[in-house]
């Protein structure tokens, strides 16, 4: 296998809506920011992969054909990879590997979704439309009568992992929205900028019991891209490329597990981590890591990916909040970027963008929100699905 | 009842104000609120205009039985009525939930214009 760098990053702020651009329009901005940081032209990518999410959402079927034929790649290769919440990432291992096999030198990975374009033909309500596509990520049989919409099914897994432990308590899970909201005040490409008390956050609407609303990502619109290139050609293109050390997916059961191993657990995390540590040679991640981007689709969840990555033991993650370790202060920034509370989500666009900010963060190209780099690693962590069943992991290195 | 010279400013305050008025856009609603041994009062919102009166309505849109008769918290924006119902303190008898909810989507828009 070839050693592959990330050579360029490009990104879009999240929006609630992007009214003027559709999402060829997207693509097409997140390319040219790409090629321009890469300081390529499109000409000289030799193929992309696409991480888009709904079609249902975009209300276009081959998506990725569109795009492809309008930012000029048309007779190269392309793919698409949809894969729930965790598409981005699981498109950057195609990319990846596209590019380490030696199937390609240079690759376009490109996620983009819009999410407000659908309404429901009943009612002409935007919101209806857009709760009917999510309901049917979860087993439309047999997980959909129980927790019909993706907060109640995270619910379930953030109650069990609460009977199980004892913790996080509901302060500590309020304290990592605080964290990240506040973080989001420092990018410019953050969607909500809000300074919250815990109080407020405690306080506001309970979405799907103990999640509330300032605990819940956003649903956004927007697009991310980063080019991937072989090494020889890497470090010709690119003063500091930022080297893929380690890369790991993972897809779980697709119903939460109530079996005792599997109780309050996210096992896709684990599985992808211990793929990508082993490739990254990381044993001990909140030792070796600089700074790391987590899927907080609920703010519970970045605690128990904390354990779930290793950072520490099952139970303990609530610590890490409470001792500032993962502020931006800390010995391990979590979400310098806002994460996906505040800074913005939708499957595609988010999981590259976390990419991205690692890559931009050990460049030490990454603004006012810019952590320290010392050991020269960085990690970001996607989860998403049914029953939080598509894990992925990546190590990355300056 | 000392909740209802509150809810009363509050309806000043939304009365005066577009911006809060529009905070549930076109929004109508009788909403009726009922205690085990207080009187009733309903709250009567015309496209986002608010008007407070003690006692029952004829034909309320939304009917809330509350156990908690201190509802200032929700009003003021700073707790969600979300939470009145998940500790078992509020229940729809008449109407739909997510209308009780728009309450506290005024509420909190009220308590940020008044920061």
């Amino acid at each position: 296998m070839r050693e592959v760098a990330i050579v360029g990053v490009g990104q879009l702020p999240f929006r609630t809506r992007y009214l003027e651009y559709d999402y060829r329009e997207l693509a097409f901005l997140a390319t040219k920011e790409v090629l321009a940081d890469a300081g390529i032209s499109i000409a000289e990518v030799d193929s992309a992969v696409y991480g888009i999410y709904s079609d249902l959402l975009l209300r276009q079927q081959t998506s990725d054909c569109m795009i492809h034929d309008y930012i000029g790649l048309r007779g190269k290769p392309g793919l698409r990879v949809t894969s729930g919440a965790s598409t981005g990432a699981y498109a950057f291992r195609a990319a990846y590997c596209e590019v380490a096999s030696g199937m390609s030198d240079i690759v376009l990975l490109l996620g983009v979704q819009k999410s407000a374009d659908l309404i429901n033909p009943e009612s002409g309500h935007r919101g209806e439309g857009i709760m009917m596509s999510e309901s049917i990520t979860h087993d439309v049989i047999w997980q959909h009568p129980y927790t019909p919409m993706p907060p109640a099914a995270w619910g379930v897994i953030l109650t069990a992992h609460i009977e199980k432990y004892g913790a996080p308590t509901l302060e500590q899970i309020a304290k990592v929205s605080v964290k990240n909201h506040k973080n989001a005040l420092a990018n410019p490409n953050a969607q909500l900028k809000m300074e919250l008390t815990v109080e407020e956050v405690l306080n506001s609407r309970i979405i799907a019991w103990p999640t509330t609303m300032y605990e819940c990502c956003l649903f956004s619109e927007g697009a991310a891209a980063v080019i991937l290139a072989e090494a020889g050609k890497a470090k010709s293109m690119c003063d500091k490329p930022v080297w893929v050390r380690g890369v790991g997916t993972c897809h779980e059961t697709a119903i939460p597990d109530m079996s005792e191993e599997a109780l309050g657990r996210t096992l896709a995390i684990s599985g992808a981590a211990r793929q990508a540590y082993s490739m990254a040679g990381v044993t001990t991640p909140l030792e070796e890591l600089d700074v790391a981007e987590i899927h907080d689709l609920y703010s519970g969840l970045e605690i128990l990916a904390y354990e779930e990555l290793g950072f520490c033991p099952l139970g303990e993650g609530g610590r890490l909040i409470d001792e500032g370790i993962v502020e931006m202060g800390g010995a391990l920034p979590v979400n310098p970027s806002g994460g996906r509370v505040a800074c913005g989500h939708i499957a595609g666009p988010s999981e590259v963008y976390s990419l991205g900010e690692i890559a931009l963060q050990l460049r030490g190209d990454a603004g006012q929100r810019q952590v320290k780099i010392n050991k020269g690693k960085g990690l970001a962590q996607t989860v998403g699905g049914p029953g939080a069943s598509l894990g992925a992991v990546v190590v990355l290195e300056r | 009842m000392e909740l209802l010279s509150y809810l009363a400013g509050l309806a000043s305050q939304v009365n005066s104000s577009a911006k809060l008025q529009n905070a549930v856009p076109s929004w109508s609603a009788i909403i009726q609120f009922e205690f085990p041994n207080e009187e009733s009062f309903h709250l009567t919102i015309d496209q986002g205009k608010w008007r407070v009166d003690s006692g029952p309505h004829i034909k309320p849109t939304l009917v809330l039985q509350s156990q908690e008769v201190d509802l200032e918290p929700i009003f003021s924006g700073d707790i969600d009525i979300s939470h009145f119902f998940a500790e078992g303190k509020m229940r729809v008898t008449k109407g739909q939930y997510l209308e009780a909810v728009n309450l506290s989507r005024v509420a909190l828009a009220a308590k940020r214009q008044r920061r």
